[in-house]
């Protein structure tokens, strides 16, 4: 008897990012990790495919439904490939093996761009980890033992936890009015430019702690100041900056899923309101920002809400191709209620024996037509990278941003992908 | 150490397109000023500068673009080279389409993919395949001219064209072979 290939349903929030996805939004994200020695294509082909034994919840193509897309078992190659692209750009299944993670690497740099379809930022850290660990054990034998390996035990639980967590009398919370939307003049060719801030992890740390906010409401907050100072204030802006921040669903719900499971909070920013329009002001405005919107009522409200409309029976059975076509217009509406997007994924803690190999970890998220600039910033030892992606050709918000962290004593240093002429 | 593999930057893609315009304007002014030199009953210099006008409009969409435009182009190139050809048949044949437009067409449709291959140099992979259907298709008409008499009876225009179809493609080969190799590799591996 032939044997039937294995399939598995969307999660809730994994279910959008294909019916979304164009070109120009790609719904992918990149986790990169940076090592301290040239990277072997064969070797790291090798660790990939161990990788994948490891969290088979990768090993996975897109299939359409009637109603939904569906994950089926992917048992062709993979494909590993020298960087020549943009990062996070869409990954086309045709020309990638019908994979829907892509590993490319450069010099002593691993990166892997993930569609958000799949998992999450926390899990696909996870994965990277994997590929990262598996690496170095296989260019470094001598040094690692079987049994270090075989404790590295892995997650491959892939139940949707929305559909376990969420709150069936939730009421949603109010949608708010539209962002304001960032000005400037587009990069030709659909190029995307980096910009990797370096900050030092312990000056930061102490900078929050003596403005009594956390490191991410310290970012967000320099965040809104480089964009009300280099194209808010320059462009005339009237709608408030909305600031998206994806919340791990895992630090307030028991998980052990690989596949999504984060929501979000959105901070708006008013930035008529006198308060706003200077640093101090716009801090104390994200963290009580945060106070209010971070907790677990108002995470799980957002959550529920949409796991109720995807849970919805009218939504249900709308055929596939309709979803297609009601989705993509909505979505031309829902981007134009967000200025910007900052995830911080936090630090990645790696085992010791590995940490010596390790130089650092860089996460870029896609940017998008309407979102023309997006945040994030991963940490590893006592370093923090803080990353914008931009499709924009001015780098104003990326100069203020620095600026600010150097007028606040906080050491940085800059790299990007050469897009920009910015770098100094 | 790099973290990325160099990237033109936005001052190298202006300077490429630049130069590129300038060529344009060079090419454009040299067939007036040989049009009205040797004879004026047919301003045949307006065609060109009509073509140069068409590639432009076809390259600075790419530029400001998310799309792949070398499957346009060669959509394009296809569906107006069989349109002529119907149309010229519909109108009592004469054999303008296969002895005039279809040269021109072919011209543009080369010159087209050699100034995107130029100006976008990160993404020439992507028209690899496209710029081999457009070569192949390209030299449809000179094959004709060599296998068959009476279909083509004004061969300059598709010996020239010709010309242009084997520079464009040496130069898209020589600039970016390696590439266009490997995504072929990719496009058509069985």
């Amino acid at each position: 008897m032939q044997k039937t290939t294995a399939w598995r349903r969307l999660d809730n929030s994994a279910k959008i990012f294909p019916i979304a996805s164009t070109k120009k939004y790609s719904s992918v994200f990149r986790l990169s990790a940076v090592l301290k020695e040239k990277i072997n294509p064969k070797i790291l082909k090798t660790a990939v495919k161990m990788a994948l034994e490891n969290i088979p919840s990768f090993k996975v193509k897109l299939k359409k439904g009637l109603f939904w897309y569906y994950f089926e078992e992917n048992n062709k190659e993979i494909r590993i490939e020298k960087e020549k692209n943009y990062p996070c750009k869409y990954i086309d299944p045709k020309t990638n093996n019908d994979y829907l993670f892509k590993v490319t690497y450069y010099e002593n740099k691993i990166n892997v761009d993930i569609f958000h379809s799949l998992t999450d930022g926390n899990s696909g850290v996870i994965f990277l980890k994997e590929i990262v660990y598996t690496y170095i054990e296989l260019v470094h034998p001598e040094h690692f033992s079987t049994k270090l390996r075989i404790e590295r035990k892995l997650s491959n639980n892939t139940e949707d936890d929305y559909l376990k967590n969420y709150d069936k009398e939730s009421k949603p919370a109010k949608g708010g009015k539209k962002a304001y939307i960032l000005k400037g003049k587009k990069l030709p060719l659909a190029a995307i430019g980096v910009i990797h801030v370096n900050i030092n992890i312990e000056e930061l740390k102490q900078k929050a702690k003596e403005k009594d906010v956390t490191v991410t409401q310290y970012l967000t907050a320099v965040i809104i100041y480089a964009i009300y100072n280099s194209n808010y204030k320059k462009y005339d802006g009237k709608r408030p900056i909305k600031i998206c921040i994806p919340v791990d669903l895992r630090k307030y719900f028991k998980s052990e899923t690989i596949n999504n499971f984060f929501s979000y909070i959105t901070l708006q920013a008013n930035m008529k309101e006198k308060m706003l329009q200077n640093f101090n002001g716009i801090l104390e405005f994200v963290r009580s920002g945060f106070k209010e919107k971070l907790t677990k009522e108002e995470i799980s409200k957002t959550m529920s809400a949409n796991v109720k409309l995807g849970n919805n029976i009218f939504i249900k059975t709308i055929p596939l191709f309709l979803k297609l076509i009601i989705v993509k217009l909505s979505y031309i509406e829902i981007r134009k209620y967000t200025t910007t997007t900052f995830s911080n994924i936090g630090r990645i803690g790696i085992i010791g024996e590995y940490q010596k190999y390790i130089d650092k970890f860089l996460m870029l998220i896609a940017p998008e037509a309407v979102e023309k600039i997006k945040c994030s910033s991963c940490s590893f030892e006592n370093n923090l990278v803080f990353t914008f992606t931009s499709t924009l050709q001015e780098t104003e918000i990326e100069q203020e941003f620095c600026e600010k962290l150097k007028e606040e004593g906080i050491s940085i240093t800059i790299e990007g992908n050469g897009v920009h002429d910015f770098i100094s | 150490m790099t973290l990325y593999p160099r990237v033109r930057n936005v001052k190298e893609i202006n300077l490429a397109t630049r130069i590129m315009f300038i060529i344009s304007i060079v090419i454009a002014i040299t067939c007036i000023i040989v049009n009205l030199c040797t004879s004026t009953r047919y301003l045949w210099c307006l065609i060109v500068i009509a073509g140069i006008i068409y590639s432009w409009i076809t390259v600075i969409y790419s530029v400001h673009s998310n799309v792949n435009i070398g499957s346009s182009v060669t959509l394009q190139f296809i569906i107006i080279s069989l349109l002529t050809l119907c149309i010229d048949y519909i109108f009592d044949y004469r054999g303008w389409a296969i002895n005039l437009a279809i040269p021109i067409i072919i011209i543009i449709g080369n010159v087209t993919m050699l100034i995107l291959t130029i100006v976008s140099v990160n993404r020439y992979y992507k028209y690899a395949i496209y710029q081999l259907i457009i070569f192949l298709f390209s030299i449809v008409p000179i094959t004709i001219y060599f296998l068959f008499d009476n279909i083509i009876t004004m061969p300059i225009f598709t010996i020239i064209s010709s010309i242009i179809t084997f520079f464009t493609f040496i130069m898209s080969l020589t600039l970016c072979g390696k590439n266009i190799l490997e995504e072929l590799d990719r496009r058509l591996h069985i």
